[in-house]
């Protein structure tokens, strides 16, 4: 029967090779959208660890020759102790420019690992006691630092999971030390997850490092207010900024308008796949339809001709649309060994799982319009009546 | 003739609705989508206003520095002088060239700008400037965030900016730090209010007034360099957000512009020359000047890194994707044209007959492919109109306006053209060359 299928689809050669190459490429088209997407999505179960709602992000520029000096620290002090006491405030944090969004990092390893074979590589922040309460962080394990704690030999920090589950799989997490930028540190928290670079981006390991003595360059000043503070709060922490840098070259933002733009961006790529790709597969199933049921009304006698000599209407429909499948399985198959270099040569970077879902997918999608487009016109060809079509011949 | 051909084109395509509507369909929305890339394209990276110097202009809108590792060398010589041994130690220590230990980026110091990236030879013309730092005002009382790009004089000169009214600040506004603006349309209407003229109003910025000399044009696109609300004199700016104060790093970028005719070779081995003849600083033992044309800085968020220049790699990849956007279509096309072209058997063998010649049928066929694909993309055109409005109001990228030009206009025009002749050669081809009595025998007349 497949044979016999083949031979036709062979007779008319020429006229397929251009279906066929249509259907490669759709294939292709609609897998890489499906297997970009389904990477993207892969990463929204992650939760982001922290919430955006109140939060204000002040950016000063703090204009001190030295950073370390003790007169940067009294007016770092001294600008979070007035900001916390207007009204509405929660609680405030100090901390680097690496924050929610932010669009900067700060990373730090140890190259080949430590003497003791510990080795990794993490993003940082450095931030003061209150950083994991403001963001509401909630630390799992341990402790997060209070100011008294940074008197002892080694500084403690707080990690999140994905460092314990890659760098510290075989031992105890909390209460681990290691060097981190020339500083002795012990590991004191743990928290879930502090996915910073967006809804969309990947999660990385991850240290929250007190602002030790020797750390000084904070520039970050966040603050998170009570859910009834009205508009008019920024207005004054713009002054109280402005007064006590001394000058107006700063900066404050909403978490969560930046937080909506990010996604915004995020959204855009998919979003215009996704439409690109249907478009593409609608364009492609009427043009299936039309040559389906142009075919038909071609092969008119040659249906006649087998219904005369006793074939059902259901050999003839399952004539035409097992035509349409070899066809498209021929153009898959071609196409799966295109599609197939890619984690060959791992250029996708994703994992193994998403990229047979997508395949899978792919392949529902095509064969369901393939078929859709091919029930149809076979089901006209079907209805055909012999004693019509012969006369017309 | 060509009438005609014409009228026998559009009697076909009125006799067989079905088809027409799926080519039209596909035809339209398959040339929208590429106007719309078009228009894009030329918006964000065309030779506009105010980057018509585009193609001579080179921005060095970051620098490394790199520590090596260093491998300590303890000599220990013993010398007897007078009975007893003096222990004299030398330790040296030589760097091991190519191991990085640290390194930093960020962007240029203005002391370092000034020192050895002003004197340069090379270009016509250098401006020094400090894009996109955020500012709040208060006009009224009400909260206004503004983007603000910091500038020399020699700026207004390398972008040629669509001045509303007033003129740039010049040389002297500079050198005497003063305090004037020049806005953009969009943000003196945020502040002020719809006016029919802003020049000569005061922008007040903390304690700053700032008077208003000029007002621009919005460009329409969205690279960095010529992006802001407010331009202000450089010079206003305090001296940490020039110079950083470690390595001779800063919040500087500098433009640079090639001499007229001249290509950025020569600019970029003037810069190489500047990495290898400047006298390092603060442990810091090489730097690296990263020069970028206006399309590198484009795709750098997207494909690049800090340090390689992927213009042309963008570039690339994004007419590969456009011509598989257009491979598609094309084949989808060519399949129903072939399987459209079959009832006219009957037509062409009769011509054929009475001595119509093969090339003639073919530019007949194709003709009225060019009619259908016409048809189709001026249908895209007016969907173009529609989708264009909806992106620049729904503001779905920001910074980038969409319009549509006379080059955009003319590009749409050739791609029409070449989807036409692409999605109808084959199927004309191979029907005009069919034998009569095939022709005739195969069909019903």
């Amino acid at each position: 029967m497949i044979k016999h299928y083949l031979k036709m689809i062979w007779k008319r050669r020429g006229k397929n090779a251009f279906l066929v190459a249509e259907l490669i490429l759709s294939f292709l088209v609609v897998f890489g959208v499906l297997a970009f997407a389904m990477k993207q999505f892969q990463k929204l179960k992650i939760p982001e660890g922290f919430i955006t709602e109140n939060i204000y992000n002040i950016y000063p520029s703090l204009n001190v020759d030295d950073l370390d000096s003790l007169e940067f620290k009294t007016k770092r002090e001294q600008f979070k102790r007035e900001i916390l006491a207007l009204e509405d405030i929660r609680n405030a944090t100090f901390a680097t420019e690496v924050t929610p969004y932010g669009n900067s990092n700060w990373s730090t390893g140890n190259g080949d690992g430590d003497e003791n074979g510990f080795k990794y590589n993490t993003d940082y922040i450095l931030c003061d006691q209150d950083f994991t309460d403001v963001w509401n962080t909630p630390i799992k394990e341990g402790n997060f630092f209070k100011e008294e704690d940074l008197v002892g030999k080694y500084v403690p920090i707080a990690v999140n999971q994905l460092f314990v589950d890659k760098f510290l799989k075989d031992t105890t997490a909390l209460g681990f030390a290691f060097e981190m930028n020339g500083n002795d540190v012990i590991i004191s928290g743990i928290f879930d997850h502090f996915k910073y670079q967006g809804k969309f981006g990947d999660e990385t390991p991850m240290a929250l490092v007190p602002i030790s003595t020797r750390w000084n360059n904070v520039g970050l000043l966040t603050v998170a207010t009570h859910a009834n503070a009205n508009e008019e709060i920024v207005k004054k922490m713009y002054d109280i900024t402005a007064r006590i840098t001394k000058n107006f070259d700063f900066w404050i933002e909403k978490v969560e308008v930046v937080r909506k733009k990010k996604n915004k961006a995020a959204w855009i790529p998919i979003i215009g796949l996704f439409s690109l790709a249907g478009f593409l597969l609608i364009n492609i199933s009427m043009g299936l339809f039309g040559i389906l049921r142009y075919n038909i009304s071609r092969r008119k006698p040659e249906i006649g001709l087998r219904k005369a000599m006793g074939a059902h209407a259901g050999h003839i429909r399952s004539q035409f649309v097992g035509e349409m499948v070899i066809l498209t399985s021929l153009a898959i198959i071609i196409g799966l060994i295109i599609a197939i270099q890619a984690p060959l040569l791992d250029v996708l970077q994703m994992e193994n799982l998403i990229y047979w879902k997508a395949i899978f997918l792919t392949l529902v999608i095509i064969y369901g319009i393939v078929i859709a487009c091919s029930i149809i016109p076979s089901s006209q060809a079907a209805a055909i009546e012999p004693a019509v079509s012969l006369h017309e011949e | 003739m060509l009438k005609n051909y014409l009228k026998i084109a559009l009697k076909v395509l009125k006799r067989n609705r079905f088809y027409t509507f799926v080519s039209l369909f596909g035809i339209s929305f398959t040339l929208m989508v590429l106007m719309l890339s078009t228009a894009f394209i030329d918006n964000e990276l065309g030779a506009n206003r105010p980057l018509s110097n585009k193609d001579r202009i080179l921005v060095v809108s970051g620098m490394g520095m790199k520590k090596w590792q260093r491998e300590t060398n303890t000599t220990i010589d013993t010398i007897y002088r007078n009975d007893s041994t003096i222990l004299d130690t030398t330790i040296i220590e030589t760097p091991i060239v190519g191991n990085s230990q640290s390194s930093s980026s960020s962007q240029l110091g203005y002391d370092f700008c000034k020192e050895h990236i002003l004197p340069m030879q090379s270009p016509e013309m250098i401006s020094l400037f400090v894009p996109q730092r955020q500012i709040e005002v208060y006009p009224n009382n009400a909260r206004l965030e503004l983007s603000t790009c910091m500038v020399d004089a020699n700026y207004w000169k390398i972008f040629d900016f669509d001045f509303v009214e007033g003129q740039p600040f010049g040389e002297s506004s500079i050198e005497n730090q003063s305090h004037h603006t020049v806005l953009t349309e969009e943000a003196a209407g945020k502040y002020f209010g719809a006016q029919d003229s802003y020049l000569n109003r005061e922008l007040v910025w903390g304690h700053d007034v700032y008077k208003i000399v000029g007002i621009i044009k919005e460009p329409n696109t969205s690279s960095f360099v010529v992006q802001g609300d407010a331009f202000m004199p450089v010079t206003n700016l305090p001296d940490h957000a020039l110079n950083y104060g470690y390595g001779y790093f800063g919040g500087c970028n500098v433009a640079l512009l090639a001499k007229d005719g001249a290509s950025g070779e020569s600019m970029t081995a003037e810069l190489k020359q500047i990495e290898n003849n400047t006298e390092m600083k603060d442990g810091f033992d090489i730097l690296y000047l990263w020069e970028k044309d206006i399309t590198d800085l484009y795709a750098w968020p997207i494909i690049g890194s800090q340090d390689t220049r992927s213009g042309n790699k963008f570039l690339m990849i994004l007419f590969g994707v456009l011509i598989l956007f257009l491979i598609i279509p094309t084949f989808n096309l060519i399949n129903l044209n072939i399987t459209r072209i079959l009832e006219r058997s009957s037509e062409i063998g009769v011509r054929k007959a009475f001595g119509a010649r093969t090339d003639h049928l073919l530019i007949q066929f194709l003709f009225e492919n060019i009619v259908l694909t016409f048809l189709g993309g001026l249908l895209g055109l007016v969907f173009t109109f529609f989708a264009m409005r909806w992106f620049n109001k729904a503001q779905i990228l920001e910074g980038t306006h969409l319009e549509f030009n006379s080059t955009v206009f003319g590009i749409s025009l050739l791609i029409t053209l070449f989807f036409g002749i692409c999605s109808g050669l084959f199927p004309a081809w191979k029907m005009a060359g069919k034998e009569i009595a095939v022709a005739i025998k195969n069909s019903r007349i």
